[in-house]
């Protein structure tokens, strides 16, 4: 889990999926 | 006149601002794509390499740039007539005020979490070495969670303007 954390690639895939369930959110519940 | 130079020059800054703040965090992103913490050894010694880098490096520029990045946006929607709606995330103002509200927490980690334990990290508020090192490991996760925010954020500033029709 730390070494996971440790990379930048994996950040930037956090935060990809984020902005994603943010834009589904937002999209149909907002 | 005068209210678009106004809007001119606080777009210009919250640009600018954001490139100097977030450009720093996309800079160790790439240029350190796996983090390599610091030891005890690297931080007893002041001479020690890395911790002659850390020194090196910039420490008030991207803090003060965070500032300015916040509150040129804030100015822009208070001068549009926006900040309500954005705060409170209504209508089409939803994705702009959703990134705003996103921003907003990357400067409070800033300030709040990270700035606090760099400082320890630094030596500029005395602490044991082991509380040095606990330090380090969250400025990294501290600044690893502002660029992965900062992700959602861009995007969202960009849905507000020309991605109305994605939100309808």
């Amino acid at each position: 889990m730390r070494r996971l954390l440790d990379s930048s690639i994996v950040t930037v895939l956090l935060g990809v999926a984020l902005t994603a369930a943010l834009a589904v959110v937002l999209r149909f519940a907002g | 006149m005068e209210g678009v130079l106004f809007e001119v020059v606080a777009r210009w800054l919250h640009f600018l601002g954001a490139l100097v703040w977030i450009g720093h965090n996309y800079a160790t992103a790439v240029t350190r794509s796996r983090y390599v913490p610091l030891t005890a050894a690297d931080l007893s010694d002041p001479d020690s390499p890395r911790q002659r880098v850390l020194m090196q490096r910039e420490h008030g520029a991207f803090r003060y740039a965070s500032l300015v990045t916040w509150g040129s946006g804030m100015l822009i929607l208070w001068h549009r007539g926006w900040l309500g709606d954005a705060l409170s995330l209504t209508g089409s103002l939803a994705p702009l005020g959703l990134g705003m509200w996103i921003a907003t927490l990357m400067v409070a980690n800033l300030w709040f979490v990270l700035w606090p334990h760099q400082q320890r990290v630094l030596g500029f508020v005395p602490a044991p070495i082991d509380e040095r090192l606990r330090a380090s490991r969250v400025t990294f996760l501290s600044a690893r969670v502002n660029t992965m925010l900062s992700i959602p954020v861009l995007f969202f500033m960009g849905a507000g303007t020309h991605g109305v029709a994605l939100f309808g």
